[in-house]
């Protein structure tokens, strides 16, 4: 599954990626299928995956995971996946009253407006790491997803030192244990100053970009949208410096197709 | 000018170099990192965005003082500080030239590269940027301890408003905005190369803007020249012998004298000639004539209307 993609970014379950930060974006499109690959690709290769969920609840996932063939129940009870139910936390800072448990939320930063969103770094932190405060084995840190946090009115400058320490905790360098893989919605239709401003930093983080989105001719029922990929490549002068590739893709029912522009099963 | 700049040929105090996402400026970093360790006795990293050893590679380390803004810029790690290497601290007031005071110094001048100048201008005011740089710049040995003779930061165009760039661009005695990457000179060679838009000012007042294309080898040396302007192909106006079409033919495309004035003489069907009326004349359409009255606008002349094609 998702081979195609897999041969081309360089990593499958066997070999994971490490010190590397996916930024997925989507427009007009969903782009969140990615964000179901990544967490079945890590899972079966017996990785430790961190989901910071701000958008779906964790049926939401179970239930697309056990389409692709991956028990996300039982990788939670084992362990492997630890998930931070980030829509709870939101809803509860909403409908909570000022008296009651409102200290130990780490979203307290959406009715506090001198927070910022370090109890939920230190939240991510106590669960990625092991007890001596390092990553032991590869480690997934997955965020479905940013632009949730700037629409509930956290300032992208919060978001994105939220995502710097996350970076220097999982990946600073290319040699490194662990990778993070998030998505912003980057709609074209929409001006969003502050969502714009938001994955702009994220892309100066970022050494892997895949942009989602449809196809500029509109609908069609064979390809659902293309994907470009963007390595951005500033260690190693005797490679390429950005590299571009551009793939289109459709959704199916287990499973997405990937393939050359142009190579659609319909048009062949 | 990039060049000179690097290699310190070009006299110039504050070099900025404006990048965006899609054009990284850490390689052209990486190569003023390598190169001010060669020709300055000391170096002062601020490293914010990237950990140190990006930009160290190839550099002599032993000159390098890296002052550690990546780690924990805002203090939300309690434990494992480090105390030997120096944190930057961006809750704290802004002074570069007290983090240049407080790691020992002995040498003077000394360069400083900060990358980049994004995180200070998200925790500062502009102006704080502008002054802390100021005072940096203005250091002297008798006053401060310290001199400071060329600092290199880095600039996101795309992440800040005109305003910050313009304040920044008027401090800066050079401005390097990295643009389109051309095609690499040598076709399959190796290392990093792109266009670039030099501002840079002398002491004497002359300013000078060039656009340049640079290249970086595996090595991290830069080269850069001067990018020539696109020659357009030049319009020939060459006289071409005139071809005689009708030669070398297999069969006869030329007319005798005799033929040409036969053919200049022939009555056109449509024309109604008023001298060569022949009432007698049965009409040539039964259902209709056509009778061709040509209007002053027409221009109807005798010549033949293939003579102006030019082969």
């Amino acid at each position: 599954m998702f081979t195609e993609l897999n041969i081309i970014l360089g990593f499958d379950h066997l070999k994971p990626p490490k010190g590397q930060f996916v930024l997925i974006s989507d427009s007009l499109t969903d782009g969140s299928f990615l964000i179901h690959h990544f967490l079945s690709l890590y899972i079966k290769g017996g990785w430790k995956v961190c989901l910071l969920a701000l958008a779906q609840s964790f049926g939401h996932y179970n239930a697309v995971g056990q389409k692709l063939g991956v028990p996300l129940t039982q990788a939670r009870e084992k362990g492997q996946l630890r998930f931070i139910d980030g829509l709870k936390c939101s809803l509860q800072m909403y409908t909570c009253t000022p008296q009651e448990g409102q200290g130990e939320n780490p979203l307290r930063v959406l009715r506090d407006k001198k927070a910022t969103l370090r109890p939920l770094y230190d939240l991510v932190k106590t669960q990625v790491c092991s007890e001596e405060g390092v990553l032991d084995g590869p480690t997934l840190l997955l965020v479905d997803d940013l632009s949730v946090l700037v629409s509930l009115g956290v300032s992208a400058k919060d978001v994105s030192d939220f995502m710097h320490y996350c970076r220097v905790l999982m990946c600073p360098t290319q040699q490194s244990q662990g990778a993070i893989v998030s998505l912003v919605h980057k709609d074209a239709d929409v001006e969003d100053e502050e969502n714009s401003t938001l994955f702009r930093h994220m892309a100066y983080h970022g050494t892997v970009h895949l942009a989602v989105e449809g196809l500029s001719s509109g609908y069609s029922r064979d390809v659902h949208g293309q994907v470009t990929v963007t390595f951005r490549n500033v260690q190693d002068p005797s490679q390429s410096q950005t590299r571009k590739r551009r793939l289109q893709y459709k959704v199916e029912e287990r499973n997405v197709s990937f393939f050359a522009p142009g190579t659609s099963r319909a048009v062949l | 000018m990039l060049q000179q700049v690097l290699e310190g040929t070009e006299a110039s105090s504050l070099v900025v170099i404006e990048d965006c996402v899609d054009h990284d400026g850490r390689p052209v970093f990486h190569c003023f990192c390598s190169q001010l360790a060669k020709r300055c006795e000391s170096v002062h990293l601020f490293h914010l965005e990237n950990p140190a050893g990006v930009f160290l590679e190839g550099a002599n380390i032993s000159k390098v003082q890296s002052h550690d803004g990546f780690s924990d810029p805002l203090q939300w790690e309690e434990q494992n500080r480090d105390p030997s290497s120096d944190r930057i601290d961006l809750a704290s007031a802004l002074d570069f030239l007290g983090h240049l005071k407080r790691t020992p110094v002995k040498t003077s001048p000394v360069a400083v590269v900060i990358d980049s100048l994004t995180p200070f201008l998200q925790n500062y005011p502009g102006y704080v940027i502008c002054r802390a740089l100021q005072r940096l710049l203005r250091a002297r040995l008798e006053s401060d301890g310290i001199e400071v003779s060329q600092v290199v930061a880095g600039f996101h165009g795309d992440l800040h408003d005109d305003s910050t760039a313009a304040a920044l661009r008027h401090m800066a005695t050079t401005w390097v905005q990295l643009q389109e990457g051309a095609e690499s000179p040598t076709q399959g060679g190796a290392g990093f190369h792109g266009n670039c838009e030099v501002l840079h000012r002398r002491k004497s007042g002359k300013v000078i803007r060039q656009a340049e294309v640079y290249h970086i080898s595996p090595q991290w040396s830069l080269t850069s020249r001067v990018q020539k302007a696109p020659v357009r192909p030049v319009a020939h106006v060459e006289q071409e012998a005139q071809v005689d079409p009708t030669a070398n033919l297999t069969f006869n495309l030329r007319l005798t004298d005799t033929e040409k004035e036969a053919r200049s003489r022939v009555v056109l069907p449509y024309m109604h000639h008023h001298r060569k009326k022949a009432p007698n004349k049965p009409a040539a359409n039964p259902g209709g004539q056509i009778f061709y009255q040509p209007d002053d606008v027409d221009d109807f002349d005798e010549e033949d209307p293939d003579d102006d094609l030019d082969f």
